[in-house]
């Protein structure tokens, strides 16, 4: 008789750890779930203004029957593409990335009259390296949108990346428009877009903006070897 | 009737172009001058007279709905 209870007591206690285990199994799988959709859903929020913006520049030079028109509507056709069917995956080759951001740039620069100086180069020691997608494009988007489009003078974007040791470092510079109102940094939401794709991702990590007169900076450490 | 004369302020090159044709396409437009920003078009207008100004909203610096 105690032995029959001691049973159904170690049978009972046993099955509580089986099931206790398996429902925390559930809910890790559950929270993994969660952030990868809400990672999806931070990547798609492409800006349809771009989307809007080249597609009127295309428009503008198919009318002139200009050699910018078909290369400009490749390029908007390979950033789609990108966003849509790469970026959903986990990692991209950094090179990739780097194609994306050309293209972009490219795109951009038909907005601009001559006065609009351009740099862009990078130091990667391996670009097959993985990297989440989209992870570099924003800032540059920021670049141009909030710096280079609101300068009256000599407007530039300057964009740098180097990748050594697993350490990566993107340094965006732009111009910016000295008599803004307000001097105080306002964090957009491609900026909070970025900081909450970076807490999911790394735990070692630094994203700072700065500005200084009419240059505004910002400027991207991650240790690619902290990835969670 | 006299033509009405006008003024583009638009910071982008290529749609500074698409207006102008489509003001050229126009008979009763005539077109003085474009401006790639606000304040260059304030400088204009001390000397000048026009009678419609096709005004871009987002500009550099001074922003159309401010001009």
């Amino acid at each position: 008789m105690a032995y029959s209870t001691g049973s159904i007591v170690l049978f009972g206690i046993a099955r509580h750890i089986y099931n206790y285990t398996r429902l925390r199994q559930a809910e890790q799988q559950l929270r993994i779930q969660k952030q990868e959709a809400e990672l999806n859903y931070l990547r798609s929020q492409t800006n349809p203004h771009f989307l809007f913006n080249t597609l009127n520049n295309i428009y503008s030079l198919a009318r002139d029957k200009s050699d910018l028109a078909p290369e400009s509507i490749m390029r908007l056709s390979k950033i789609l593409r990108f966003t849509l069917y790469e970026a959903n995956g986990k990692y991209i080759a950094i090179e990739q990335e780097l194609k994306i951001i050309s293209d972009y740039i490219d795109l951009e620069k038909l907005r601009y009259d001559e006065s609009l100086r351009i740099n862009f180069n990078y130091d990667v020691e391996d670009m097959k390296q993985a990297l989440p997608p989209l992870l570099l494009i924003p800032l540059v988007e920021n670049a141009f949108k909030h710096g280079a489009s609101e300068t009256r003078n000599r407007p530039f974007v300057d964009i740098h990346l180097s990748v050594k040791n697993r350490q990566l470092l993107f340094v965006v510079k732009n111009s910016t428009d000295l008599n803004e109102e307000d001097q105080n940094i306002k964090e957009n939401i491609g900026l909070s877009n970025l900081r909450r794709q970076l807490e999911l991702l790394y735990t070692d990590y630094n994203l700072s903006v700065l500005r200084d007169g009419s240059v505004f900076t910002s400027t991207l450490k991650i240790n690619l070897a902290s990835h969670v | 009737m006299s033509n009405i004369r006008c003024i583009i302020i638009e910071d982008e090159p290529l749609a500074v172009k698409v207006l102008s044709d489509y003001i050229a396409q126009v008979p009763f437009l005539e077109l003085q001058a474009t401006f790639k920003d606000a304040l260059l078009a304030t400088d204009w207008l001390r000397n000048n007279n026009t009678d419609l100004m096709f005004l871009d909203i987002h500009l550099p610096n001074l922003k159309g709905w401010l001009f």
